[in-house]
């Protein structure tokens, strides 16, 4: 009840331009009106229909819709933007900007996805099974410390890119493979949470929020200084076992060092020489 | 067996042979090479000049391994080409730029032999063309003027120094003898016509045929019109002028419209973005600089009358010369340039942003914890920090070092944010070396009429601009785009594999004076005539000053300018688009 | 294409005419008497109940150059919500609100009926890129003003008291660079701030490296001025911008040229005067020196000034004011951009951001208003925002509401900061202005202070045929009561007309064409500037990075060049 399929008409090429695909866009619509929902498919203008067959019973309000994507949008662009409310499932490859300024609901992606997952994302939650790549729950460039992701819950299965919650204001990332550099850049609050490694310069110029990394990290940015050890961390909805290095900074960023970035000993053999500054 | 950092680059070889003819076997033996510190050949039993094959996660390449004074044990270094590309990271982090810089290879002795040029490229979809230059001739000048010419105040058209003050003496149409360029501009003005293109080609049946100028110009306008998403890319080469008519086409036919700072300075523009940018004229800092940072960049083979003439040994207004100046060179090997310098960093390879890290903090009169930073000791940073601070005109010149490796645009932030910080305590200011001739022209315009420097997606009807996604780097890589509009640049020869066996699976149209390894996998090849040597243009060089690229020859019969053919396409498309 | 407005009411004051009914003329380009058109072939415009104006004239407005692109580059987030589609063959696209691109600029200048406007600040080094950017802009005229106050050969001359070589190379860069008036901005800051210096540089302090200050540049410069003849004034942008008791550097920079008014007309014209309008002595106690300047303008009449109007909400704060830019940096951390330019100038570039409870911005919103209100000659006072510095030029409207409605300005008081407020005269003010002083404000006064008022500014025979028509009907609407008409009605033209063409349409683009640039061709005798020459070649090596030749702009460069032919009193 509710459901409503999406099954791509052809293998897309070129990008696809998905904005108009959400419960809130869906809701309360026949299928010959989401079928007339405006798409793109490169720079042709086209209906929704055009590019899918378009299958079920939409509920009267976004929390009653769930769409199920069946096949590969490894072209999409802006899945789910700004939905409030249901349920959107793909089952293959979600293209970039998956969940797009986002206020509520659900995203699950059962393949990978590409770049800026959850961008400026308030609320909801996004599940990737595979890989994610660039620039998670990101701010867009230009923009400062802050704009990024305010709220909700990011949770990656696989591996995720480069600058992981850049700009990240509020709401939490867990990632269970590795992370690329930069995870945390720019942030001012908001958790993250990596399971495994860190490609390094973590929480580069974070004024506050938390970073935690359970594999290793080859090196320490300088801006960060160590203030303690810890057991464990929550992020939510997880709670991460350490014991961790836990470092305060970024320095450069804000002197006040509000932000923690909390790193596996015993998977950073190498950072040992930090000790000496706990009492 | 042990892994190996390669980096890639340009050399003043490569660069030379380059103009010469990137079909010519100088080409190969100056870029199809592996250069390797002495103690890493002889622990891997390689002999000087044999070959080897160079493995990395993302492809294979045989290449000729020689001793290079200029690398370090655990740095392997191939110059900037197609046989580089083979082994480049195409990952470009979401910043549009490939990694082309710090990736884990292997070397190993092989026996096989090293692949001509357009052979590198011949698994992919489309079989590149193999061009047999000796049935080619120019077909004899145009211009019936004899006599000498002497020009002086020539506007040189090879790299981002864009150095005005060449002497060229031109005798019946042909280019003689230049004067005050450096080895690569005198090259490419003295063999600009080697390897020409002369009329125009459309691909059929696997095979190039020549047709008219009206043929080629409809075939184009075609396959623009029909694509759904085409990229129109490179534009660095020619001149202001065209690069206003490429955006208007861009915006006409809905494509993204790039030029290729995209795999050059499109990270300083990222950090820019972020931060802003302190910097100043070239005549500013060779008047006034007292300190000289090259950071990430090797001056004496990129850009090499640039210490001549606007830093390091320049004589300027205040500052006399070298001896007046001190000169800091920060790298991941000792490369030729490094020579040169009063203090010489050699920082780990990916860890320039912990290096610039750790400077910021001690600038500030932070205490850092760790004893060494980026491969760096800490006294060696204090050292440093100490010139900066006490300098009267600080100058960082960077490049490809910054832009290339890990962090990519978050590099170059962190590079304009310790210059930022400086100023509290003195005078500094930073400059990107560009290194494609006007390419920091096309970025200006780009820019001026999208509100966009470059990688702008029309495909909306509006600029869009988000480097990563409409980079035309990550779109080739995904095989986004279903056409290309490829014009004064030669992505086939420096993009990485993975965006050229897309290229060739798409129409592909190449506007250039020359052969390039992208026309060998073109289906429409309209050549055109050279910008400063044959046309005139206005193009900026690297610190934005603007100036006039003259024509001091006539081009070949029947071969116009970007502009004119650009023109030509734009009123066909219009034609078809809207109506007579 | 001929055209007849018919029934409008004509607003003209450079002849007079104050809101009487009247046809329109245009024939070739140009405005015409009604007796030189085919009555039935002419196309007709019927424009009852609507205002007919000539098109707007901006004088000083930063819309092109490098620190205009470096502007737009370092601000894309200004770009991703403000854009403009193509559409068809009519329109091009564009992007951004402080910092819009080329078409956008000229699209909405022309959608508001303005058709002129000048770039107030190019360092000649760059002016190539300045005409560039000038010639990507759709519709409208355009001329630049070269920045001259820290150049290396005028500071020179003016330490060696030469003031006819300073004017004859004033004479020569002019014709060089294709530029139109001298322009001065904190001068001899962009100097000092080669060595970083020259933060605050006060107008009697020594410029460093000079046995000069910077009143000593502004008093040369105006003789040179007077000696060229020049159409335009000296403008000038005066020292300690950005200061809380800058508003004295303002009356003393006024003062110091006082004595060199010529033929009655004015010897200096003062930029964005809100920004060097503050008391006080720190930013806890700025306040508005609104008050003292415009009593100075009322009994001085050698000065002319326009205002830099600060509008609530972004702007993108860009000028040659290089240390100045770096001290905002330190007051609104954020990006800061800098270009210094080899023997010329510098330009800084900051975001920021002017907000209804902050009270600096209030007390600094209200300076621009104050003096438009209390000085009584609507002839010396010209209306702008100094785009982008302190709001964007598509605001203008916003800004005819307020002068001309009390109300207006009451209904924007209310949101504001109380304290800032009362650091102000503006809530004593009732003045409101009339159509007629407006359109005086908007084209007729910047037309003539630019020394164009023979072909802009005006509708008379003759004029160029740029032509502005508002749906607004003064004999139906209270300005005062309904000032919103007003303002939606300047907001888009009902019909915008550029050299006799239809260009804006209820207030939708309908045509793209191109205006033309003009610079002044000031001649001077041959011999003096064969000398000039002979100077500038024996040091242009020495000090630039690039060759003379290369540095000269040809006539063909630009687009659509005209000169505007003056004749200096050098022998």
């Amino acid at each position: 009840m509710g459901e409503v399929t999406l099954k791509p008409k052809f293998t897309f090429h070129v990008p696809v331009e998905m904005f108009n695909v959400s419960p809130d866009m869906f809701s309360a619509k026949t299928v010959k009106e989401i079928g007339e929902l405006k798409a793109y498919e490169g720079n042709r203008e086209k209906k929704l229909s055009d590019l899918f067959d378009i299958e079920g019973e939409p509920g009267g309000k976004p929390e009653e819709v769930t769409i199920i994507v069946k096949g590969d949008i490894s072209k999409a662009r802006r899945l789910g933007k700004g939905m409030t409310a249901g349920k959107i499932v793909v089952e293959g490859n979600a293209g970039h900007m998956v969940g797009y300024g986002m206020r509520g609901g659900m995203i699950t992606i059962h393949g990978n996805a590409g770049l800026w997952v959850g961008c400026k994302m308030k609320d909801g939650v996004i599940e990737i099974f595979g890989n994610a790549e660039d620039n998670v729950g990101g701010s867009l460039r230009g923009e400062k410390p802050g704009k990024g992701m305010s709220g909700g819950v990011i949770l990656i299965h696989g591996n995720a890119g480069a600058e992981v919650g850049r700009g990240m204001k509020g709401g939490s990332i867990i990632v269970d493979g590795d992370v690329g550099p930069l995870v945390g850049v720019d942030m001012v609050g908001g958790n993250i949470g990596v399971k495994g490694n860190c490609e390094g310069k973590a929480g580069a110029r974070m004024k506050g929020g938390r970073v935690v990394i359970c594999g290793s990290i080859p090196e320490i940015l300088s801006s960060f200084y160590i203030e303690e050890v810890r057991e464990s961390i929550k992020v939510k909805p997880e709670k991460f076992t350490g014991p961790f290095y836990v470092f305060i900074g970024d320095a450069l960023a804000d002197i006040k060092c509000n932000g923690r970035l909390l790193v596996s000993i015993n998977n950073n053999p190498h950072l040992k020489p930090y000790e000496k500054f706990l009492e | 067996m042990s892994t190996f950092t390669l980096i890639t680059g340009r050399t003043l070889e490569q660069g030379r042979n380059l103009e010469i003819g990137k079909f010519s076997k100088g080409y190969l033996n100056s870029a199809a090479v592996c250069e390797m510190a002495k103690e890493d050949m002889e622990k891997l039993g390689i002999k000087d000049g044999s070959n080897v094959k160079v493995k990395t996660a993302y492809g294979e390449v045989v290449v000729k391994a020689v001793t290079s004074a200029s690398t370090t044990p655990g740095i392997i270094f191939i110059p900037m080409g197609a046989w580089a590309n083979m082994v480049v990271n195409p990952n470009s982090q979401g910043s549009g730029m490939p990694t082309l810089k710090g990736i884990p290879a292997t070397v190993e002795p092989t026996s096989e032999q090293i692949s001509a040029l357009e052979d590198l490229i011949s698994m992919f979809h489309k079989k590149p063309i193999k061009i047999d230059f000796s049935q080619i001739s120019p077909p004899g000048s145009t211009s019936t003027a004899s006599g000498e010419y002497n020009f002086k105040d020539v506007v040189c058209c090879f790299c981002g120094c864009v150095c005005d003050d060449l002497e060229v003496v031109v005798k019946d149409s042909t280019i003689k003898s230049v004067k005050n360029a450096c080895a690569i501009g005198m090259a490419k003005l003295l063999n600009y016509n080697n390897e020409r293109v002369y009329k125009p080609m459309i691909r059929k049946n696997g095979k190039l045929v020549e047709v008219s100028l009206e043929e080629a110009i409809e075939a184009a306008a075609n396959i623009l019109i029909n694509a759904k998403y085409p990229i129109l890319y490179g534009w660095s080469s020619t001149s202001n002028e065209a690069m206003r008519l490429g955006v208007r086409l861009a915006e006409l036919v809905g494509g993204v419209v790039d030029n290729t700072s995209v795999i050059c300075h499109g990270p300083t523009v990222l950090g820019t973005q972020q931060v802003g940018v302190v910097t100043a004229t070239l005549g500013q800092i060779r008047n006034r600089a007292d300190l000289i940072i090259f950071w990430g960049c090797n001056p004496l083979h990129a850009h090499p009358r640039h210490t001549v003439r606007y830093s390091a040994m320049a004589k300027g207004w205040f500052i006399k010369g070298r001896k007046e100046r001190k000169i800091i060179i920060v790298d991941v090997r000792p490369s030729p340039t490094s020579r040169m310098a009063d203090l010489f960093i050699q920082v780990k390879p990916g860890r320039d942003y912990e290096l610039i890290t750790a400077l910021r903090m001690v600038i500030k009169d932070h205490t850092i914890e760790a004893e060494e930073v980026a491969g760096v000791p800490r006294d060696k940073i204090l050292q440093m920090a100490d010139m900066l601070r006490s300098a009267k005109f600080g100058a960082l010149f960077f490049g490809m070092g910054l832009t290339m490796t890990i962090g990519k645009g978050r590099n170059i932030e962190e590079a304009i944010k310790l210059v930022q910080d400086l100023n509290e305590w003195t005078k500094f200011v930073i400059l990107p070396m560009r290194g494609h001739f006007n390419v920091a022209g096309t970025n200006a315009v780009m820019a001026w009429l999208t509100g966009f420097p470059y990688a702008i997606d029309l495909s909306l009807g509006y600029p869009r601009h988000n480097p990563g996604l409409t980079s035309s780097t990550d779109i080739l890589i995904r095989g986004d785009a279903d056409a290309a509009l490829i014009i004064a640049s030669d992505p086939a020869s420096h993009f990485p594999q993975q965006a050229i066996e897309n290229l060739t699976r798409i129409p592909v149209i190449v506007i250039d004076p020359r052969w390039s390894l992208t026309s060998t996998i073109a289906d429409v090849i309209i050549p055109t005539a050279f910008v400063g040597i044959e046309v005139n243009g206005v193009v900026y060089r690297m610190d934005g000053v603007p100036l006039k690229a003259k024509s001091i020859v006539k081009p070949p019969p029947g071969i116009l300018s970007d502009e004119e053919v650009l023109k030509m396409i734009i009123k066909k498309v219009e034609e078809k688009k809207f109506g007579g | 294409m001929e055209w007849i407005i018919k029934n409008g009411f004509v607003y003209d004051p450079l002849n007079n005419v104050k809101g009487e009914k009247m046809d329109i003329a245009i024939k070739n380009g140009k405005i015409v008497s009604l007796r030189q058109v085919n009555e039935r072939e002419a196309k007709v415009v019927d424009a009852s109940g609507m205002v007919v104006m000539a098109g707007g004239v901006d004088i000083h407005s930063h819309i092109a150059g490098s620190k205009v692109n470096t502007g737009r580059i370092m601000r894309p987030e200004d770009h991703y919500k403000v854009y403009m589609r193509i559409m068809g063959n009519i329109r091009r696209s564009g992007s951004g609100r402080t910092t819009p691109s080329t078409n956008i600029i000229g699209y909405k200048y022309a959608r508001m009926g303005w058709t002129t406007v000048i770039e107030p600040a190019t360092p000649p080094l760059k002016t190539r890129h300045t005409h560039e950017e000038l010639d990507d802009i759709p519709i409208i005229d355009k001329a630049c003003f070269p920045l001259l106050d820290s150049n290396w050969f005028i500071l020179n001359y003016l330490e060696k008291g030469e003031i006819e070589k300073c004017a004859a190379f004033i004479a020569w860069i002019l014709k060089a660079i294709k530029g139109y008036a001298i322009k001065i901005v904190d001068p001899g800051s962009a100097e000092a701030w080669g060595w970083g210096k020259g933060v605050g540089l006060h107008c009697d302090e020594p410029i460093p490296g000079y046995n000069l200050t910077p009143l000593d540049v502004v008093k040369g410069l105006c003789k040179a001025n007077q000696i060229l003849n020049l159409p335009h004034p000296i403008h000038v942008h005066c020292n300690r911008l950005g200061f809380p008791g800058n508003y004295t550097c303002t009356l003393e920079t006024m003062d110091s040229v006082s004595g060199l008014a010529k033929n009655g007309l004015p010897s200096i014209h003062i930029t964005h005067v809100q920004f060097t309008g503050y008391t006080g002595e720190s930013w806890a106690s700025v306040g508005s020196g609104g008050e003292e300047i415009a009593k100075y303008v009322n009994n001085n009449k050698h000065v002319t000034l326009d205002l830099g109007q600060v509008i609530f909400g972004e702007a993108t704060t860009m000028t040659a004011d290089a240390p100045f830019e770096f001290t905002l940096y330190h007051l609104s951390p954020g990006k800061w951009s800098n270009a210094d330019v080899e023997v010329e100038t510098s330009a800084g570039i900051v975001p920021y951001k002017y907000k209804r409870k902050n009270y600096v911005n209030t007390v600094q919103w209200t300076i621009g208003l104050e003096i438009a209100l209390l000085v009584k000659d609507p002839w010396r006072v010209f209306m702008t925002t100094d785009h982008p510095n302190a709001g964007p030029f598509t605001k203008y409207p916003t800004v005819i509401g307020w002068l001309v409605s009390r109300k207006a300005r009451e209904k924007t008081m209310e949101t504001v900061n109380k304290r800032g407020l009362r650091k102000s005269a503006l809530p004593t003010i009732d003045r409101e202005y009339d159509l007629y002083e407006i359109t005086i404000l908007t084209r007729a006064s910047p037309a003539k202070i630019l020394g164009l008022e023979k072909e802009k500014g005006h509708l008379g025979v003759g004029a160029d045929a740029d032509v502005a028509i508002y749906n607004v009907n003064p004999e139906k609407t209270d300005l005062s009561k309904d000032y919103k008409e007003l303002v939606k009605a300047f907001k888009r033209a009902a019909y915008t007309f550029k050299d006799g063409e239809l260009v804006v349409k209820d207030g939708e683009i309908v045509k793209h064409t191109y205006g033309k640039t003009y610079y002044v061709n000031c001649r001077i005798p041959r011999d003096l500037e064969k000398l000039i020459v002979d100077d500038v070649k024996a040091k242009f090596k020495e000090w630039y990075s690039v060759s003379l030749n290369n540095y000269v702009i040809g006539d063909e460069e630009v687009r659509s060049l005209k000169p505007l032919e003056v004749e200096s009193s050098l022998k």
